[in-house]
């Protein structure tokens, strides 16, 4: 089987068993990779009943189909699970270098299940598994984690993936970290591991993935390197990153600040991308194989906290972190904020807008010092936020309140559902829908939850969209979204099995090529992105089956309120236009929101319709 | 003419090495004028060092808003004191 190694590593923690399981043939053509195919092996593996931390909920992790290879910017993985978080389907996204190592390790992805009666960590090196003791490491933060295992394992270049003391204790928005601050960072994924009590996952490979033609390999992906060097997008995203966004945020009013409350706080400029490269950048780091670099190293030396090297914050965290709280930072500190959080190994963007929630509650009135143990949580105090998040990643005191994500703590409060803003239990990414109402439509109808990056539609209406999509920029408050949402999710579920990061703009006939000349298939984009559709309504079908209906797909008050100063012009989307127009595209039941039988089927998957008993 | 603040946002402000400027205009086409002869060439430059290909002018790589408008979707406009434009690159962050 040509692209792929034909196996996964399935481990069997109760019993401490690892067992190479043949690859799927049929999932991985119609699937694909990473998120993609985790999603179809979890829609067999778990049911409404399935408890997210026990041991009958599996932990499933895939790199992207072209991962590994000499493609540009292809190391995206990802992994699927039952989230503790939402309760129903969850995945995330990664970058960096496991990605490739695993599948240079020999393996098209590796499925945990049950529990292990102590701390262990999996090591796998060209082809061959092993479960090590990993009792010396539980409790460390990632970053030790990775350091100790690496020496053990007496190779700089092993990649782990690894969680901290956040997941250990059960943080529900435990991640899963790589490297210096890649994160598989949503839906919980590191607190699944951490109730399976799996430290780390080790892959070292230098095997040699077979291939149909590796010289037609080689030529279009040396294509494709020079459409990603040249973009225009690579190059905005090496110079500024991520967080050069949040200039722009702070005009559009994108980036949420106070709790959704408040227009984009200008002093957030000075923790922006731009500001970085200013003044601290000393240099850029890659994922495998990525020609962009958009990843910042810097030098601080000034502040409370000064690094001679680190990595930059991407800029979910610095608005995360930053203006949800309404606080006004200097680049030293956001970055010892960004390292805490990856320290603790917790999700930057659940952790901070449940920091926010909370911050909301107390000017509210709802909570007072002796709900917090204390802790001031006044718009803009620096102080009690670092303290909330030490508490958060140690799941004690009033952090074990917050590390429980916003949906519960409303409950905890007998607060109104609409005050917090998540969709189906997922808080919000930092991409405010009253300044693109396409996100509006967005996070209502994401599968897992609000998920900013299943479909970029600020990104499109930012005019910056994949030039081949065909999907031109229009006014960001107009209400014709339905369209673009659709077929933008369906191309990002395709590049996210793919591994293909969101930055590289790869033309479609060399995406083409590649997997062709990778696979031996003789596909096509159509094909290619209607292989796009079948995941994300997968998917879909999968949060249905654990309990997702119609009712979920709505968009939370505090965020559909007006504010009339800056950005947003007191702008809000039209949900009651977008969604049904939307629904009608997706073939989605009114009342169950389940996907039709008959789309199910014209997307090759009968049993998934009758699965669900779609009609 | 109308006294306007010019607000360089993000990249431009990376690359021009300004946040803002003044300018004394009449209208919108004037402003383009004025940025693209003070600035276009620097920006033109860096773009093209850096192997920009497709996106060769200034305005295909920006969005203009004035008072916080895009203008794509203003039509004629008369510039008034205290108006502002930003000009902001066709991205977006992660």
């Amino acid at each position: 089987m040509n692209g792929y190694w034909g196996k996964l590593l399935l481990a069997d923690l109760s019993k401490g068993t690892l067992i190479d399981e043949p690859l799927n043939e049929r999932y991985a053509r119609a699937f694909l990779g990473s998120t993609g195919l985790a999603a179809r092996y979890l829609f067999d593996m778990v049911e409404a009943k399935t408890d997210p931390l026990g041991p009958d909920n599996p932990l499933i992790l895939m790199p992207g189909l072209l991962n590994g290879s000499s493609g540009p910017s292809v190391s995206r993985w990802g992994g699927a699970t039952k989230s503790p978080l939402t309760g129903h389907y969850g995945d995330a996204n990664a970058g960096a270098w496991f990605g490739a190592e695993l599948k240079n390790a020999g393996y098209d992805g590796i499925i945990l299940k049950g529990r292990s009666a102590k701390p262990v960590y999996l090591y796998i090196k060209d082809g061959v598994a092993e479960l090590r003791d990993a009792g010396s490491l539980w409790g460390k933060d990632t970053y030790k984690t990775q350091e100790e295992i690496k020496k053990a394992c007496k190779d700089k270049r092993t990649q782990i993936a690894c969680i901290g003391p956040a997941s250990e204790n059960l943080v529900l928005y435990g991640n899963i970290m790589s490297e210096w601050g890649h994160a598989l960072g949503r839906a919980g994924l590191g607190c699944v591991m951490g109730a399976k009590k799996v430290k780390a996952i080790a892959v070292r490979g230098k095997m040699k993935l077979p291939m149909h033609d590796q010289e037609k390999f080689r030529e279009a992906a040396q294509r494709a390197m020079k459409e990603v060097k040249e973009g225009f997008l690579s190059q905005w995203m090496h110079e500024g990153g991520t967080a050069s966004w949040v200039d722009s945020a702070i005009s559009y009013g994108d980036g949420p600040t106070r709790y959704y409350t408040a227009p984009t706080m200008p002093e957030a400029t000075n923790i922006s991308g731009v500001t970085m490269a200013e003044k601290y950048e000393t240099g850029h780091t890659a994922c495998y194989g990525c020609p962009i670099r958009c990843r910042k190293v810097l030098k601080i030396k000034e502040g409370k906290y000064q690094y001679e090297s680190i990595e930059g914050p991407e800029y979910e965290t610095v608005i995360a972190l930053g203006a949800m709280m309404g606080l006004d930072l200097d680049m030293s500190t956001i970055c010892y904020l960004n390292e805490l959080c990856n320290g603790y190994g917790f999700d930057t963007i659940s952790g901070g807008a449940s920091a926010g929630y909370a911050f909301y509650l107390y000017d509210q009135g709802v909570i007072t010092d002796k709900d917090t143990g204390g802790l001031k949580l006044t718009w803009g105090n620096t102080d009690a936020a670092i303290e909330l998040m030490h508490l958060i990643g140690k799941n004690q005191g009033f952090g074990a309140v917050v590390a429980e994500g916003t949906r519960r703590m409303a409950q905890r409060y007998g607060r109104p559902i609409g005050e917090t803003v998540q969709t189906k239990g997922l808080e919000l990414p930092m991409h405010d829908p009253r300044a693109y109402h396409s996100m509006g439509l967005v996070y209502a109808t994401a599968p897992r939850g609000a998920d900013h990056n299943k479909s970029d539609g600020y990104q499109v209406d930012g005019g910056a969209g994949h030039p081949d999509l065909g999907l031109n920029a229009a006014d960001r408050w107009g209400d014709a979204k339905a369209g673009m949402v659709e077929k933008s999710q369906n191309f990002r579920a395709l590049t996210d099995s793919l591994g293909i990061c969101h930055f590289a703009i790869i033309p479609f006939a060399l995406i083409v090529d590649m997997i062709n000349a990778s696979t031996g298939w003789d596909t096509d984009m159509d094909q290619l992105l209607k292989a796009g559709e079948r995941i994300f309504q997968l998917q879909r079908a999968l949060s249905c089956k654990l309990g997702i209906t119609a009712k979920d797909d709505v968009m939370p008050e505090l965020a559909m309120k007006p504010i009339p100063e800056g950005g947003t012009e007191g702008h809000v989307p039209n949900m009651e236009k977008m969604l049904p127009e939307y629904y009608a595209l997706r073939a989605w039941d009114s009342a169950t929101g389940k996907p039709s039988k008959k789309r199910l089927n014209d997307l090759g998957m009968p049993e998934i319709a009758a699965a669900i008993n779609a009609k | 003419m109308a006294k306007i603040t010019i607000n360089f946002i993000g990249p431009w402000r990376l690359f021009l090495g300004v946040r803002a400027i003044t300018a004394e205009v009449n209208n919108i086409d004037e402003a383009r004028a004025y940025v693209e002869t003070q600035y276009g060439p620097v920006y033109q430059e860096k773009l093209k060092s850096r192997g920009s290909k497709g996106m060769p002018s200034i305005w295909d790589s920006s969005n203009i808003l004035l008072n916080g408008r895009n203008i794509k979707q203003l039509g004629e406009q008369v510039l008034k004191d205290g108006d502002t434009l930003d000009l902001l690159l066709v991205v977006a962050g992660g």
